[in-house]
């Protein structure tokens, strides 16, 4: 791997090619704002660079650095007190425009309500819903970034989504 | 990889694809990320030598390597306004043993470096632009560019391979009390 062999340019791409992600991820885990999820992802990013010779090429590069950035939002809001206390929905400044112009008003509402619903999840289960559902990994990759067995992942994920599934029935708005 | 969900929760399934959508980035905040990534683990002589603003310069060739969709967000501004920061810091006057040339006469960069692929001179002169002054292997492998400046007094270094920052070895180290950085400098003079 050329980025762990030292070579900048290489560690440039790789933070190039996640970085939204990342940035994505990070936003709903803490939700406390485009700040914080930006610091979170730098402390990730720091972390990932210095843990770079300790990288097994075994593994996927994707799934090693959000064990990573998972790692940091744990730890982060656990420092967050505000977290109990968020009221906020998702953080506008993570959309873009771009794409928010192509989807439907009734699909850009429905956003909202997933990640509100999303807010009241427990952390565990808001983490593999995102995981899963969002970010793409599969289950064998989840428990590798989350630490937790296989089936619990799949029960976490199960149990999220039907409480996302509920939550959004019970949404007034949510015909 | 995406489980499939039931018909009746289409709403949902179309809110979950708009919410994989991802957020463009530009190139200018990427590099700065992956630059104070590298930064913050270097060795405290690594960081002081080349500070941010060459770190920043090497990340951005990597990232401006790439098809990036930038969009001259916010996020970018705010990089090249740091970076133009950084910058104009690293440029402050520091004790100097310079290199004197003078404005209107050509100075010749050169760097033996037989193994290398390619050998750029990066500087305060050009911007630390990654994309300027290339320098050209002659037969006896060493690499040359010879330009221009106006009167000032730069920092610069040679960028090898494009991942390697070296110093010029045939002149005296500075250290720049910013940065605590050791490059080599030039001081160009007016022209007689």
């Amino acid at each position: 791997m050329r980025a762990r062999d030292g070579e900048a340019g290489a560690f440039a791409a790789l933070v190039e090619l996640l970085q939204p992600r990342a940035l994505r991820f990070a936003a709903q885990m803490v939700g406390s704002g485009r700040d914080d999820a930006e610091d979170i992802v730098q402390e990730a990013w720091i972390r990932a660079h210095r843990a770079l010779p300790r990288y097994d090429e075994g593994r996927s590069f994707e799934s090693w650095y959000f064990t990573i950035l998972a790692n940091c939002c744990r730890s982060l809001r656990l420092r967050l007190v505000r977290w109990r206390h968020r009221t906020a929905p998702l953080d506008d400044q993570l959309r873009d425009d771009a794409i928010d112009a192509l989807l439907a008003t009734s699909t850009r509402d429905d956003v909202q309500r997933v990640y509100r619903a999303l807010a009241t999840l427990p952390a565990a289960q808001r983490e593999t819903f995102l995981l899963h559902y969002v970010e793409g990994f599969g289950y064998d990759a989840i428990a590798e970034i989350t630490g937790v067995g296989i089936s619990a992942c799949k029960m976490r994920a199960k149990r999220a989504m039907d409480a996302v599934r509920d939550l959004l029935r019970e949404d007034p708005d949510h015909a | 990889m995406h489980d499939e969900l039931p018909g009746d929760d289409a709403r949902l399934s179309a809110a979950l694809d708009a919410m994989r959508q991802t957020p463009r980035t530009s190139a200018d905040a990427v590099a700065l990320v992956a630059a104070r990534a590298v930064l913050a683990n270097a060795p405290a002589a690594r960081a002081t030598r080349w500070g941010y603003r060459a770190a920043a310069a090497l990340l951005l060739l990597g990232a401006g390597a790439l098809t990036v969709n930038g969009r001259g967000s916010q996020s970018t501004t705010v990089a090249s306004a740091e970076l133009s920061e950084r910058t104009a810091i690293a440029v402050a006057p520091v004790p100097v043993r310079p290199v004197l040339a003078t404005a209107n006469r050509p100075i010749v960069f050169e760097l033996e470096a037989a193994k290398a692929r390619s050998v750029q001179v990066l500087g305060d002169f050009n911007g630390w632009s990654l994309d300027a002054d290339r320098m050209q292997r002659g037969a006896d492998g060493r690499w040359r560019l010879t330009t221009l400046l106006p009167p000032g007094r730069y920092v610069y270094a040679f960028l090898i391979d494009g991942n390697h920052f070296q110093p010029d070895p045939s002149r005296d180290a500075v250290e720049d009390r910013d940065f605590g950085v050791t490059g080599s400098e030039l001081v160009v003079s007016e022209a007689p």
